[in-house]
């Protein structure tokens, strides 16, 4: 048996083998949980702009409006920053299952953890405003990300269930000043002439040319659509409502 | 000279793992006390994971000493070294059946020859017939299992210590072990009833 030690020392010794410097298992311990901490950020960042999406989507103030609420309700789900969110829940399962001691905590201890300190820093990101921010960001910096991941975009895109939104581009007003039809371009470009006369305005939509509006209401022709409601694109609008002017 | 080689020997076998592993950091030469305090029970515990020839055991654990001795400044000294060096055995086992999936396994008793037995010679008779069947049975287990129960029954090992040998948590080691000791009675019970 003493032959082995010796084997393995003159190896060493001929191979000039050295141990690896401790600072080399440090670093890579670091980067680990680095790496976890950056998913776990990543992780809040997509559960915070989630639950924005979710909010601005309407979907608490259509609640009690709308006879199809689970169609919308399933609209509203912001389902790409829920997958990345679930992406970044996994790898940072398994990053936390790589370090040091990871592996002394089962599967669901972790993910429990993971899950934990998503929502807390989620919630918080959500609550300081940095989720709208964010979500800006993305939505100026790439071209066609409205489109995609903002769910209002999805909801409001559907003039044959009476959901419409777009741009006013011009006004028609009578006589006492009150408006009586809208010029509109809605999200997929088309043109359409919105009748206001009846419709219940919110407080926060001025009606005027350049305003983004979302439009509750039914289709009368092709390129006419009676409105019901008027809401801002931007904000939920509670605590808006009233007749306009 | 050989009195004296008697003496600094003696020195170290009093030292525990933790310090000798400080001394190896800077004599290389202390690294041989360490390597015969486990080559051993690494070698038996290498040909009980995988059932391979002694050459081959051998071959294993010259790369899991090499592997130590690189790695020594990552061990963790809050931890038992024996399960740190179990831990690297292991996966140098596990990892050279996956390179040699056509290894010969080889069937000889005295892979299991530790298994506790006393001074007369029949019983030493009838346990070395019991581990050739135990081995046998072992190896029909699935390998989760057969790693717990061997680290459990075979190397004495506390639950924790096989956590961190395995990479586990205790609970699943536990609950490995119950079951593990489940389908062992079922085999026993179909193959070896016996033992």
């Amino acid at each position: 048996m003493g032959k082995i030690s010796s084997d393995i020392l003159k190896k060493i010794e001929k191979e000039n083998i050295k141990p690896i410097p401790r600072c080399s298992f440090v670093l890579k311990n670091s980067f680990l949980w680095s790496l976890f901490g950056l998913n776990i950020l990543f992780g809040s960042v997509g559960l915070a702009i989630s639950i924005y999406l979710f909010e601005s989507s309407d979907i608490l103030n259509l609640i009690l409006s709308v006879n199809d609420f689970i169609e919308v309700l399933i609209l509203a789900i912001p389902v790409i920053w829920i997958v990345l969110t679930a992406i970044f829940l996994i790898v940072g399962y398994l990053n936390f299952r790589y370090t040091e001691r990871g592996y002394a905590l089962s599967f669901p201890k972790i993910l429990m953890i993971n899950i934990l300190a998503i929502l807390i820093f989620g919630i918080l990101l959500h609550s300081s405003s940095v989720s709208e921010r964010l979500n800006s960001v993305f939505s100026d910096s790439i071209p066609t990300y409205n489109k995609i991941v903002d769910p209002r975009y999805r909801i409001w895109s559907r003039p044959e269930q009476g959901y419409l939104a777009g741009e006013v581009l011009s006004t028609d007003r009578k006589e006492n000043g009150t408006v009586n039809s809208v010029k509109m371009r809605d999200l997929q470009q088309n043109l359409w002439s919105v009748d206001v006369s009846e419709a219940k305005v919110r407080r926060a939509v001025s009606l005027e040319s350049g305003e983004e509006i979302k439009v509750i209401g039914n289709v009368v022709d092709s390129d006419t659509f009676k409105a019901s409601e008027i809401l801002p694109w931007e904000g939920k609008g509670r605590k808006m409502q009233g007749n306009h002017p | 000279m050989k009195e004296k080689t008697l003496e600094k020997k003696n020195k170290y076998e009093e030292l525990s793992d933790q310090e000798i592993v400080e001394l190896v950091k800077e004599d290389l030469e202390i690294y041989k006390y360490l390597i015969e305090r486990y080559e051993r029970q690494l070698l038996i515990y290498i040909r009980r994971v995988i059932y391979i020839s002694r050459e081959d055991a051998e071959d294993i654990l010259q790369e899991v000493f090499l592997k130590v001795y690189k790695n020594i400044n990552g061990y963790n000294s809050k931890y038992k070294f024996s399960s740190w060096i179990y831990r690297i055995a292991h996966n140098e086992a596990v990892s050279f059946l996956r390179k040699k999936k056509d290894v010969e396994v080889v069937q000889d008793s005295d892979v299991f020859d530790s298994i506790p037995s006393d001074t007369n010679i029949e019983d030493e008779f009838m346990q070395d017939l019991k581990s050739t069947e135990i081995k046998y049975l072992l190896s029909k287990l699935d390998r989760k299992y057969r790693d717990v129960l061997i680290l459990r029954y075979f190397e004495e090992m506390e639950y924790n210590e096989i956590s961190e040998i395995l990479h586990i948590p205790s609970g699943t080691v536990a609950s490995l072990i119950n079951r593990g000791k489940e389908k062992f009675k079922l085999l026993v019970e179909k193959h070896g009833k016996d033992i």
